[in-house]
């Protein structure tokens, strides 16, 4: 196998690994109002959501020509640089996701490719003034726009429409979330799988394997859209969490105008060339939902915590992108570090999130996404005392006499070996 | 740094306009079609339920120029 080949396939592996972050960091923008209000279950949710993401990505033929968005100059980026990019972004992906936090995939990708530039060409890659018009800025207006237009269409209808909360009224806005939920997946697809494709043709022309200027192959349309389909259908339920149950408790009608107010954000925002957030625009429309019946019942320490997170994708992203960069440009053994960096990262935060499994069927239950990283008894008893999602806890409590050591509960939360 | 300030401001009257229209047409149509005059029968029954239905294919028309704009082989 030859060096070139070696990063091609690496790179196109890599690729799709970031587009099934993608879908599941994003499936709880089409789906996670619906699943809160009860308009859809779960998991048919996420199914229809997969489904769209995938009939998105084959409809669109608008491939994205550049990697970036002009945030790099596109002419000094390698294949190993946009390995690089790739792998900060997952791992970032995996790390919002492992908080609950709603974050944008594109801007994680962008982040990873500016480290993995300056670090591999310097300075002078780097358009700083395209970052701040096209990242800063949109991140603090995709909420406000969003969310003011979703906050005046819930105070419309909780003024003028007394009867949307109960039924047959709540079922009418349940059936029309599905339509409203759809177009936002549908959309996602659209343009996010174009992404992927976008990088892996440029990696296979950049390598010699595709003639200059040609589309995407049919085996990368359908490779990168699956892979966002099977990423948006495994859920990212603790994002799906925060966004459906953490920010709000939404109603029927407030799901409703939040998803619309999405889709109309998401289309005006593609069409008008000033480009939003699909995630920013969804998590400002649910928040405006609920600020446009009762500001005071918003949780704003969940809104506040998010919005940081915004902040930091971009420089965390930076930031590991420079450091897999500075490791994989020293060559092929470079590279297998980096890959093997990859896998165990995404392995320990895997195993990380299992402490405090959020899944389809729990997903509701809760407004919180804890995360267990150490294992202070505390931590234990906290997590014994909160209300148990499997009903098999309380038998174990009572087998143990209610004496049990925190150490009882804490093997059996790990499961099987109990 | 150039920040198109006038495609900013179209996105945000376009999003206020579009969502509120949408919401309202919708909300309008089932409060028709959820009427408690529905129950009564007669001639102003069956005006609330054809005003009920023309808001929700008007809200539903908007939905499917919606589709039409996400396709873009559709629209190109």
């Amino acid at each position: 196998m030859t060096t070139t080949l070696f990063i091609v396939s690496v790179v196109v592996v890599t690729a799709l690994f970031f587009d099934f972050t993608n879908g599941f960091h994003d499936s709880a923008n089409a789906m996670a109002t619906s699943v809160a209000t009860g308009a859809l279950r779960p998991r048919t949710a996420v199914l229809i959501a997969a489904i769209l993401n995938v009939v998105g990505a084959f409809l669109s033929t608008e491939v994205a020509k550049t990697i970036s968005g002009g945030m790099v100059n596109d002419s000094f980026v390698t294949p190993t640089m946009i390995f690089a990019g790739l792998v900060a972004a997952i791992l970032w992906n995996l790390m919002t996701w492992l908080f609950g936090l709603p974050s944008s995939s594109s801007h994680a990708l962008f982040g990873g490719l500016i480290g993995a530039v300056l670090i591999g060409a310097g300075l002078s890659g780097v358009n700083f003034s395209v970052i701040i018009s096209k990242i800063l800025l949109p991140a603090v207006m995709a909420p406000l726009v969003a969310g003011l237009a979703a906050a005046t269409a819930v105070f419309l209808i909780s003024k003028l429409f007394k009867r949307a909360d109960d039924e047959p009224a709540a079922g009418w806005y349940r059936r029309a979330q599905t339509i409203s939920g759809s177009m936002i997946a549908l959309a996602h697809g659209t343009s996010d799988g174009q992404k992927t494709m976008g990088v892996i043709t440029l990696v296979l022309i950049t390598g010699g394997y595709q003639a200059s200027g040609s589309g995407p192959q049919i085996w990368v349309i359908a490779a990168a859209g699956l892979a966002i389909g099977a990423g948006t259908y495994s859920g990212g339920w603790r994002i799906m969490r925060t966004m459906g149950k953490g920010l709000v408790d939404l109603h029927p009608a407030q799901g409703f105008a939040a998803e619309t107010t999405s889709t109309v954000a998401i289309l005006a925002s593609a069409h008008m060339g000033f480009g939003l957030s699909t995630t920013q625009v969804c998590s400002g429309s649910v928040i405006g939902s609920g600020a446009g019946r009762n500001i005071k019942k918003v949780r704003w320490g969940t809104a506040r915590k998010m919005f940081y997170g915004w902040l930091l994708t971009l420089p965390a992203a930076a930031v590991f992108g420079g450091i897999a960069a500075a490791i994989a440009l020293r060559g092929t053994i470079g590279v297998i570090v980096v890959l093997a960096a990859l896998i165990g990262g995404t392995a320990v935060i895997v195993k990380i999130s299992r402490r405090t499994a959020v899944t389809s069927h729990n997903v509701t239950d809760d407004v919180v996404v804890k995360v267990k990283l150490g294992r202070s008894k505390d931590e234990d008893l906290a997590m014994a005392g909160a209300p148990s999602n499997d009903g098999i806890e309380p038998i174990v409590i009572s087998q143990t006499g209610g004496t049990h050591q925190p150490t009882s509960t804490d093997t059996f939360m790990k499961g099987p070996q109990s | 740094m150039t920040i198109n300030w006038s495609a900013l401001g179209l996105v945000a009257v376009v999003t206020l306009a579009g969502a509120i229209a949408i919401v309202s047409l919708f909300s309008i149509g089932i409060g028709a079609l959820t009427s408690q005059v529905r129950a009564k029968g007669g001639a102003t029954a069956t005006a609330a339920t054809a005003a009920g239905y023309i808001f929700l294919a008007a809200a539903g028309s908007i939905a499917v120029w919606g589709v039409y704009m996400i396709i873009p082989a559709l629209h190109k």
